[in-house]
């Protein structure tokens, strides 16, 4: 027998020898021309189609506009499509041959009989489903383990509820949570019993302080009836997506159909980080710079177990920033004397600052000095140089660009700041536009917050838009181009795809720019995707794109880092040397994300250069 | 072709009592067999079957997952040269069925369907010198020849053009990925691609 289709590869090697021979005696080979129909949408398809050569695209009919707005994906050799409608028996997007397809048919029938009998094969398409339906809102899959997204309520972080009566007075239910150190109750009302009602530490703050209510209130005056509920045999996730989606802290777990426990969100985010409450203790509690480096080496641990267990990209990257943040602020606090803490104010500048970096790969920072400090120039040198070589100690790599306080360039005084940033301003040069980019996602970590938000202030106000001057600072968002082929697909180099370049430099960028332009005060990309959307300078579906772009990007880049670390049997970030990712390792739907990930950007660049007039 | 028919008819009657008289039926179908032989050297007379590759084509889909390869085994007869090119070495054939066995096996899975192939004349050739020995009769199957297919495309296409009928010129000119080259079922299956390109192709 002669077998074309290469089974060695997923998810044809998760088959047994009989099921793979299955597969060879009723496979075919199919020919398609530039712009033929293979599956049409509303059809049944024949078959799994596998490409051999070609580029198959797909599109959603159901959306308005041209092929380039109803474009939902890409496949090209090896890529598989159609699975999804054979799981559900019809087709919702069309299938077309973008140019001339040679395609592997395994008939449907056979497709589904094998995702009957292996289950190991069923989840490959079951996670390929999940995952494709949700392409624009991904819950990115772990590394190593599933353990997460396989935890049940009742087995991790449930608590016994706090049951009080509905006549008990206000005051009763305060000492009794804090007796159980536990943020809400259930209210027992004895008209309805078995339906309880709701009351937070938040209510009753608002109904003794804001409403002015007497403590002996009974409770049941304020308790909420509609209560938000999980089943104990739901999946953890379940639980947080809810709370996520509905903006509340806690869900009643029901057990066949009586009360049995309550979930709060910080239990289970504690739960999902594990050491996270006990690092943020560790770094609060350090003393000296030493005990400082442990828990910083103890954060790529922390960041590899969160990403095994499949933590939303977003999230930890703002667990991580708050964890670098006070690490930093920390250092600052143990190592300066009081005086220059009450006349300086240290910030994060660049990924740093926008709370973008989670792998420690180097350090951008910059110091502004009160303009009436008197600190003379060697004793503030020495000073400085120290925390630099401290921070350096406890993990966090020199910066290559020399984006440090022991800089003079970076640790002037208020008025000073003042005049260099007027200098960047107006002379536009690539260099001072970098400098101006990454000071502008300043982060205030440690000292005195007045100077820092002083300087804001005169930024905010000194530095808005002026359409030359912003045509010019997002220029370099054109610099790199989009990494797709003429066909539009993932386009990489031997040495692979520089995700940086490629995608979060433009995006970022890109968003700053636009955030420059509106005056949003955020650092944070998502925040300010956020903000722009809100003030309808960005549409709604382009944000989303681009938080989901993003999201994918850093997922991406993190795999890499990680491996990057792994492979220099280091801790430290200094052994984070790139930001390459070689797309023919991704798994097809991580390949088929970022393909469409790519296509966002080559879209936010067009309607950025239109918007800010920039030369393409 | 009136002489083919002819010929064909009169199998028809010779044969009407005969196990294989399905063979001279017309045929009604849209499938064709595309086939290939490797044999140990050019000349019918002398060199022998090595081995037989056979896919059925269905419109514009190989159906690969139906396909007949045999090895034959002849006991002796492997030159250093035919191993040189099919690397079917003697040891090889040991899974190898005896020639009539193999005979036996392709009529039954080409039934009446139109033969395709790359210079099948040549393949043909062989066949029959086999099939007529044990069967007393030749194939009676239409032919088609995937360099004729070729020609008279180019020509559609650019009425100017002086094609080049080699087969690997063929494939490269069509882009056509390769599944095992110089074995027999492999050259099938590439033939067969290239067919479907030629016939659905605008």
């Amino acid at each position: 027998m002669q077998e074309t289709l290469n089974t060695t590869l997923p998810p044809f090697d998760l088959l047994t020898d009989t099921q793979l021979l299955r597969i060879q005696t009723s496979l075919s080979i199919e020919y398609f021309d530039a712009g033929q129909s293979i599956i049409a949408a509303g059809s049944e398809p024949k078959g799994l189609f596998i490409i051999i050569k070609g580029q198959v695209e797909e599109y959603d009919e159901s959306i308005e506009g041209d092929l380039d707005a109803r474009r939902v994906a890409q496949y090209s050799e090896g890529d598989l499509f159609g699975s999804l409608a054979i799981l559900k028996g019809q087709a919702k997007d069309q299938y077309v041959a973008f140019e001339e397809t040679l395609c592997h048919v395994l008939p449907a029938p056979v497709f589904l009989d094998l995702v009957r009998e292996n289950p190991a094969f069923r989840h490959f398409f079951h996670k390929g489903l999940a995952t494709m339906a949700k392409q624009k809102s991904r819950m990115p899959g772990g590394f190593s383990g599933d353990d997460f997204s396989l935890t049940r309520v009742k087995d991790s972080v449930m608590r016994p509820p706090l049951i009080v009566s509905a006549d008990c007075g206000l005051r009763d239910v305060v000492v009794a949570m804090r007796e159980q150190h536990i943020d809400s109750a259930l209210v027992d009302f004895p008209e309805t019993p078995g339906a309880f009602g709701l009351v937070t530490g938040t209510d009753l703050l608002n109904a003794l302080a804001l409403r002015g209510e007497a403590v002996t209130t009974p409770v049941g005056a304020i308790a909420t009836r509609q209560l938000v509920t999980v089943d104990a045999h739901d999946f953890l996730f379940s639980a947080l997506i809810k709370m996520t989606r509905l903006h509340i802290k806690r869900v009643v777990v029901m057990d066949q159909g009586t009360v049995c426990g309550v979930s709060e969100l910080t239990d289970i985010l504690s739960y999902l980080t594990g050491q996270t409450h006990l690092m943020g203790v560790q770094i609060e509690k350090a003393q000296t710079v030493d005990e400082l480096k442990k828990t910083s080496q103890a954060l790529n641990a922390l960041i590899r177990n969160l990403a095994a267990k499949g933590v939303k990209i977003r999230f930890m990257m703002e667990l991580l920033a708050a964890l670098n943040g006070r690490l930093v602020a920390k250092l600052y606090e143990i190592t300066m004397p009081d005086e220059v803490l009450a006349n300086t104010a240290l910030t994060v500048l660049g990924s740093e600052g926008r709370w973008e970096q989670i792998v420690k790969t180097d350090q951008d920072n910059a110091l502004i000095i009160a303009d009436d400090f008197h600190w003379p120039d060697a004793e503030k040198q020495r000073v400085l140089t120290q925390f630099t070589e401290d921070l350096i100690a406890i993990g966090f790599p020199r910066c290559p660009g020399d984006i440090m306080v022991s800089n003079p360039e970076w640790a002037r005084t208020i008025s000073d700041w003042q005049a260099v940033m007027g200098l960047w301003r107006t002379d536009m040069t690539e260099e001072t536009q970098m400098k101006m980019a990454i000071t502008l996602d300043g982060h205030f970590v440690a000292g005195n917050k007045a100077l820092f938000s002083t300087l804001s202030h005169w930024m905010q106000q000194h530095l808005r838009g002026n359409d030359i001057f912003l045509a010019h600072f997002a220029q370099p968002v054109m610099s790199f181009a989009v990494p797709l082929t003429l066909f539009g697909n993932v386009r990489q180099d031997s040495a692979g795809l520089d995700i940086k370049k490629g995608g979060i430099f433009p995006l970022v960028h890109g968003v700053r720019s636009l955030s420059l332009k509106y005056r949003v005060m955020e650092t944070n990309t998502y925040r300010r995707i956020e903000a722009l959307v809100e003030q309808g300078v960005i549409h709604e579906r382009l944000g989303r794109n681009l938080e989901s772009a993003l999201s994918l990007f850093m997922q991406l880049r993190l795999e890499t880092q990680l491996a990057q670390l792994a492979e220099a049997r280091s801790e430290d970030g200094a052994a984070v040397t790139h930001n390459r990712i070689n797309v023919r390792e991704l798994d097809r739907l991580d390949r088929d994300l970022l393909r469409e990930a790519l296509h966002v950007i080559k879209e936010f660049k067009e309607w950025l250069a239109l918007e800010l007039h920039i030369r393409g | 072709m009136p002489l083919a028919q002819l010929a064909r008819l009169a199998g028809r009657f010779k044969h009407r009592n005969s196990p294989y008289r399905e063979l001279f039926m017309p045929y009604r179908g849209d499938e064709v067999v595309s086939l290939d032989c490797e044999t140990s050297g050019l000349d019918p007379k002398t060199d022998a079957l090595v081995s037989i590759g056979a896919v059925i084509v269905k419109g514009r889909s190989v159906l690969t997952g139906s396909q007949l390869h045999v090895m034959i085994d002849h006991g002796a007869h492997l030159s250093a040269e035919s191993i040189r090119i099919h690397r079917i070495r003697k040891i090889d054939l040991a899974a190898a069925q005896s020639l009539e066995t193999a005979l036996g096996q392709l009529l039954a899975f080409i039934e009446n369907r139109p033969l395709l192939g790359y210079n099948l004349a040549f393949d043909v050739k062989f066949l029959n010198r086999a099939i007529e020995a044990n069967y007393g009769f030749r194939l009676p199957n239409r032919q088609i020849d995937l360099a004729d297919v070729y020609r008279r495309q180019i020509v559609k296409r650019q009425p100017d053009a002086v094609p080049h009928l080699g087969f690997d010129e063929i494939l490269a000119e069509l882009n056509l990925p390769v599944f095992g080259r110089h074995t027999a079922i492999g050259d099938a299956i590439t033939v067969a691609m290239a067919y479907v390109k030629l016939t659905t192709s605008r």
